[in-house]
């Protein structure tokens, strides 16, 4: 898979030419002799929308950390926006970085979640006046406006995870990565989470989305990396490789429906990728389904 | 040895096997709940939690027979739960609220029985594996269970490493928990689970931390203990995609209610009724529905899975050949 | 992935490893009661130096052995500094600051607590590094100990690690949140460390609410006997051990009382 630099967005821009994360020649390995990175290169311009996939253990987690100062490279440098992240510590670069956790009970400590979305906005320096507008706009964003004033440890899962979702997103930093956004939430808070997301990278926000959910990757990301054992194994539009079953199934992950029976029909083809019923209707409509093929292979 | 023992102490002869389903020739059949009674019979069951305002269960009654796998469907506090932890008797002995209604298992009610003697017959794996992690290594775990049920020592063995080697985690027996990823914990969980032998078992979203093909693996796994020792596996999830090709029946629970039950044909017949439940709908229904709106399927019937996605669509596109 | 693991237990197959967890359980035992009658420094210094080395030859890495010790050191260093408000007798007088008083002979009697405290933890220590948890609760219960304390402390000892591992998560969450441990005077940070103290705390309740439900459905109590899967058996070298320590201890502090040794 090509190394795609910068994909400009329809709608987004190019803010600047420099990389705003530049990872170089990264190994890590953690304390008990694991090695989690391998010597991973990876470019990310501004505004692009990317996808990080890869089995349990592949080093998703390990590289997203390293982009926040919560680890710092055995070997090899890591820069965003220009600042060298093992010469900084994690709150100063939190200004610049938003990290979602996957477990938001590590996160929520409030009386109530008007508090909880403010305690980042605090930290940030903001002032009362911004830090209350923020506060509703993002309680609006994820449809939490009736929790305004609840105590977050009382309310349901999902609903905590919307609520550390607010918190993390409302510091609006330029990077943001995002750990399993979907995890824990049923179909209804899921839609929420991702139009939330949606918003905060039309607005020229660089989204990385660490999941294994081919749904949202399809829905989230232009920009889709796949790894596998502490290296980069697959880089390239997300579309490409999405409609690729079973190149994502060496991978270990498993394409969307959609596209499966695409490729049982025979309509995936380079140049034409079907990855959302969207995709299958349109192919649909053009009277043979995109191509030569015509019927089941 | 290919089944789970249930052999105690107190057995005279090793390696007994405990059949409780008459051997079928063959394959188990797929609707097993027209000719035999089922194992657990929850009946207008009701429960709040203490303290709480809302009712978790609803006046819920269900049946859940031998050799079905049942998908138990819904969205946050919908339930499911709760519902799980009615199923292994923890409603109503050890969690404390107000219960109303009657779980039978094997014909006697649960209120009746102690927890120690409903969970021989039926296994709950929690929804979190952190806090189901008793002992310092992978295999003392799985062998809690059944020193805990007092089974002879042989028959720990066998389960053990047959539970082992079900999970996928044969590999990881002398590792500290501890040391393990949340989707090995998860397994880890769930074979603890399996040694004991039960007739039931009961997993509360049992795949939210495993990768997609630890996902199909899984399901698998399940589909086969299911086929081969006719144990009933009731699985909640918030989302039925990919859980489809393996279950036999759909119950959907809505705030504590049961929406509905059935055979996936019967439950999946609209995304818009799907979603107002909080349920994310198949991306195969949705595309039929959009297809069949647009007048490009032959004969708009919907369809959910491969299959029939494949037969509808073959159809209509040799119909609009010209 | 796991990143560092705080675990007392080192996995290793050495002697001590070896040894039947009831000979030192009983060795750990016998050491804390020996303590209360050792008043000699010297006695003590040896004593304490002779269970580092058996602790050296278990394999524990440098940085767990030294965090272990550094937390006792720190709670001795404590009591040293404190005993002078509380114990002012004797000659020669080193300082006097009115409600503090720091004297020779008090200065003494603070370092023989304090040397006390070093070798009973070295001995419990020595315990919990060699012993698997599953063998410790064994060993626990074969020695007359109800099997429901026994699984307490193993279940207790067994999620130590696990919410060292949590707090340094939550750690982590709470700084990308900007939060900032560094900065402030000790009120601030002490203020500072709500954010992380609440979760934990949180996390802590759930997990004891989701244990006995867990512990519930595993079928805990559900047989009057409990089948061990994994049994341990006392072999002669470990009857040996047993047998001297239970000679050699009791005899020291009979000599000991009947002031015939002066240790």
């Amino acid at each position: 898979m090509q190394l795609s630099r910068g994909l400009s967005r329809p709608g987004g821009h190019r803010m600047l030419k420099t990389p705003h994360v530049s990872i170089k020649k990264v190994r890590f390995v953690y304390d008990d002799g694991t090695e989690a990175l391998k010597g991973v290169d990876l470019e990310i311009n501004h505004g692009e929308r990317i996808g990080l996939a890869g089995v349990n253990g592949s080093g998703k987690t390990t590289l997203c950390k390293q982009m926040n100062g919560l680890l710092a490279p055995s070997a090899g440098s890591v820069t965003v926006d220009g600042i060298t992240t093992s010469e900084s510590d994690v709150s100063s670069l939190s200004k610049r970085v938003a990290y979602l956790f996957q477990n938001p009970d590590h996160q929520i400590f409030c009386s109530t979640v008007t508090e909880e979305i403010s305690f980042g906005l605090k930290n940030l320096g903001l002032e009362t006046g911004s830090i209350d507008r923020r506060v509703q706009q993002y309680l609006g964003l994820l449809g939490l406006e009736e929790y305004a004033d609840k105590p977050p440890l009382t309310l349901s899962l999902g609903l905590r995870r919307l609520v550390s979702i607010a918190s993390t997103l409302a510091m609006e930093q330029d990077l943001a990565i995002l750990d399993e956004p979907a995890a824990w939430l049923d179909y209804a808070q899921t839609r929420k989470a991702v139009s939330a997301i949606k918003q905060i990278s039309d607005k020229g926000r660089t989204v990385i989305v660490v999941t294994h959910n081919m749904k949202v990757i399809a829905e989230l990301t232009d920009r889709l990396i796949v790894m596998s054992e502490g290296n980069i194994a697959a880089d390239g539009p997300t579309r490409e490789l999405l409609s690729n079953p079973d190149a994502l199934w060496g991978f270990g992950l498993v394409a969307s429906p959609v596209s499966t029976l695409a490729g049982k029909l025979g309509w995936n083809k380079p140049g034409r990728f079907i990855s959302t019923p969207s995709d299958f209707v349109s192919a649909m409509r053009t009277s043979n389904g995109g191509g030569d093929a015509v019927g089941p292979r | 040895m290919s089944m789970f023992v249930r052999q105690t102490l107190h057995d005279e002869h090793p390696y007994v096997k405990y059949n409780f389903y008459k051997q079928r020739p063959g394959r188990i059949a797929r609707k097993p709940w027209v000719v035999s009674m089922p194992v657990i019979s929850v009946r207008d069951a009701s429960f709040r939690y203490l303290g709480q305002k809302g009712q978790a269960l609803n006046h819920l009654s269900l049946d859940i027979h031998g050799g079905e796998l049942l998908l138990v469907l819904g969205g946050d506090c919908s339930g499911k739960s709760t519902f799980c932890k009615l199923l292994n008797g923890l409603i109503p002995h050890e969690v404390k609220g107000e219960f109303s209604g009657e779980v039978l298992l094997n014909g006697r009610s649960t209120k009746s029985m102690s927890t120690g003697e409903i969970v021989r017959d039926v296994g709950l794996a929690l929804q979190d594996p952190d806090v189901q992690l008793f002992t310092d290594s992978v295999e003392e775990e799985v062998a809690f269970g059944p020193e805990n049920l007092g089974m002879h020592v042989d028959a720990i063995d066998a389960n053990v490493s047959r539970a082992l080697k079900m999970t996928g985690i044969s590999a990881l027996r002398g590792k500290s928990p501890s040391a393990l990823s949340g989707g090995q914990k998860q397994r880890l969980a769930i074979a603890s689970v399996l040694s004991m032998a039960p007739k039931v078992v009961v997993l509360d979203e049992p795949m939210s931390m495993l990768d997609p093909r630890g996902r199909v693996e899984f399901l698998q796994m399940l589909g086969g203990l299911r086929d081969e020792q006719g144990i009933a596996v009731v699985l909640t999830s918030p989302e039925a995609e990919d859980i489809l090709p393996f279950c036999d029946r759909i119950a959907v629970l809505n705030g504590g209610s049961l929406v509905g039950v059935g055979t996936p044909a019967e439950m999946l017949t609209s995304s818009d009724g799907l979603t107002s439940l909080g349920i994310e709908p198949p991306q195969l229904l949705t595309l039929s529905e959009s297809l069949s709106r647009e007048g490009l399927l032959q004969n708009s019937r919907t369809f959910f899975d491969e299959g029939s996605a494949l037969a509808a669509l073959s159809r209509s596109l040799t119909a609009r050949r010209p | 992935m796991q990143l560092v693991l705080v675990d007392i237990y080192v996995p290793k197959d050495t002697m001590l490893h070896r040894l039947d967890p009831r000979a030192k359980i009983i060795g750990a035992l016998l050491l804390t009661v020996l303590c209360f009658f050792l008043t000699s420094i010297i006695f003590l210094v040896l004593l304490l130096i002779f269970l580092q080395i058996l602790i050296v030859t278990t394999g524990i890495k440098w940085r767990s052995y030294s965090s272990s010790v550094w937390l006792v050191a720190r709670f001795s260093i404590i009591l040293v500094l404190l005993w002078p408000f509380f114990d002012k007798m004797g000659d020669p007088v080193l300082l006097d600051l009115w409600a503090y008083k720091v004297t020779l002979p008090a200065l003494l009697r603070s370092s023989i607590v304090a040397l006390r405290l070093f070798v009973i933890a070295s001995g419990w220590l020595i315990l919990l590094i060699s012993t698997r948890q599953g063998n410790l609760v064994r060993g626990l219960v074969k020695l007359g100990c109800p099997y429901d304390f026994g699984i307490s402390l193993s279940i207790g000892l067994r999620y130590i690690p696990n919410f060292i591992g949590v707090i340094e998560m939550i750690k982590e969450a709470q700084l990308s949140r900007g939060l900032d441990l560094k900065k402030g005077g000790p009120i601030t940070r002490a203020r500072n460390l709500i954010p992380v103290l609440i979760p934990t705390f949180v996390i802590a309740i759930r997990t004891i609410e989701g244990l006995s439900s867990a512990l519930v459905s595993r079928g805990y109590g559900a047989s009057a006997e409990r089948t061990f899967y994994r049994d341990i058996r006392m072999r002669i070298s470990d009857a040996v051990v047993v047998g001297i320590l239970t000679t050699v201890v009791p005899l020291l502090i009979v000599l000991d009382i009947t002031n015939m040794v002066a240790i």
